[in-house]
């Protein structure tokens, strides 16, 4: 039995709770919650994961498998599916471009939960330039996004964190054609099942 | 093709060395975009929002990014062995040094780019935390490394940045294989021919 270390509200690893719910492996997957550790890297995912960073995957042998995109693939190989279809550079750009995206949510979420004294201003517009970028790039490229592949759940996984965590941004607002695909891949039971909080 | 970046940045060095190790480096020419590579005033990004550093521009106009995947299409194209099919543990050892890499981009930003008032002594402490223990386990890793692959560069690059940024880090110190490794690394001529500056 494999296990999966991470919590509900991280976009990270709701990409592989929705991976494996897509390639119809959950029975082989035991979702194991891991505390957050905000800033202090003492805990026990430490000595699974170097980097101390979720989602981490524990394969059948013991071993540790991480990050999300490498995770993925794994579950893709061993659920025999089809989420990274090969020589596919596009679609591995636009799973690159929505974390970056989620990159720069998280970003910017640890900056309005610190302290109110270390905030930057600065810090913020940055990050949120970013997301506004990655919406503009995704919005233009929605035709492209396939049913179900690594790209289409990062997207989906992006924004839903969005509407998780930075709800008043209104990202539909100017983003019309990836607010309607957004709507039906959201309808999927991988999603319904996974919903952040 | 070109390779967008700036020469100081470890993730656009990881590109470089990759591609000078594949034998492709005069194929893959550096523009370099300047000190503010995420600067949205940029031709590049006005072109191209969501566009990230380092990023490839192949002959067809599109662009690939980011570094992984730039990475994993030139070793495709060149016939190369940076990512050997199914070496997850050698995957795995990108990911934590990009962790690396990404925890100390986090400390550099918030002790030279962010106002002094605004700086979270916690926050630092936590991140460099991160990249101590990833390089305790760079120094367990080391010992079975013998060749050139994607973890390899990464290690690289990582370890290069720390010299580059935080030269009295001491990250040698207590990590004698480590600092033998990279002595014999850093000497070869993709590593050397692409200083950070």
């Amino acid at each position: 039995m494999m296990k999966l270390y991470g919590g509900a509200s991280s976009p990270y690893v709701r990409k592989c709770r929705v991976a494996a719910r897509e390639l119809g492996i959950t029975d082989r997957i035991e979702e194991a919650a891991m505390p957050t550790y905000g800033v202090d890297p003492n805990t026990p995912l430490a000595g699974m994961n170097p980097a101390v960073r979720v989602p981490t995957l524990e394969m059948d042998n013991g071993e540790f498998l991480y990050d999300s995109r490498i995770i993925l693939r794994y579950l893709n190989e061993v659920g025999g599916g089809n989420l990274y279809p090969a020589s596919d550079w596009a679609m591995q750009r636009r799973e690159s471009q929505a974390e970056g995206m989620i990159d720069a949510s998280l970003l910017l979420r640890g900056e309005v939960t610190r302290p109110a004294e270390f905030q930057y201003q600065s810090f913020k517009d940055i990050q949120s330039r970013k997301i506004d970028n990655a919406l503009a790039a995704l919005e233009t490229q929605v035709g492209d996004l396939g049913a179900v592949d690594a790209a289409a759940i990062s997207v989906a996984c992006g924004l839903g964190y969005l509407d998780f965590r930075f709800d008043d941004r209104g990202w539909r607002n100017n983003h019309p054609a990836l607010a309607a695909w957004f709507e039906a891949f959201n309808a999927r039971p991988s999603m319904q099942s996974t919903m952040p909080g | 093709m070109k390779v967008y970046g700036s020469t100081s940045s470890p993730y656009v060095r990881k590109v470089r060395v990759a591609a000078a190790e594949l034998g492709m480096g005069d194929k893959v020419p550096l523009e370099v975009m300047g000190t503010a590579p995420h600067d949205p005033n940029s031709d590049l990004a006005k072109k191209n929002p969501g566009i990230k550093v380092p990023a490839l521009e192949l002959d067809n106009g599109e662009f690939i990014f980011d570094s992984r995947i730039i990475m994993r299409y030139l070793n495709d194209m060149a016939g190369g062995s940076l990512y050997p099919a199914g070496d997850w543990a050698m995957q795995c050892r990108e990911s934590y040094a990009e962790g690396m890499i990404d925890a100390s981009l986090l400390v550099r930003f918030e002790t030279a780019l962010r106002p002094e008032e605004f700086r979270w002594q916690g926050w630092i402490d936590g991140q460099s935390k991160k990249v101590d223990n990833v390089m305790d386990q760079m120094e367990q890793d080391v010992a079975s490394m013998t060749g050139v692959d994607a973890a390899a560069i990464a290690f690289g690059c990582a370890l290069g940045y720390m010299d580059f940024r935080f030269a009295d880090w001491g990250w040698r110190d207590s990590r004698p294989a480590l600092a033998a490794w990279f002595a014999g690394f850093s000497a070869r001529p993709s590593m050397q021919s692409t200083p950070q500056v």
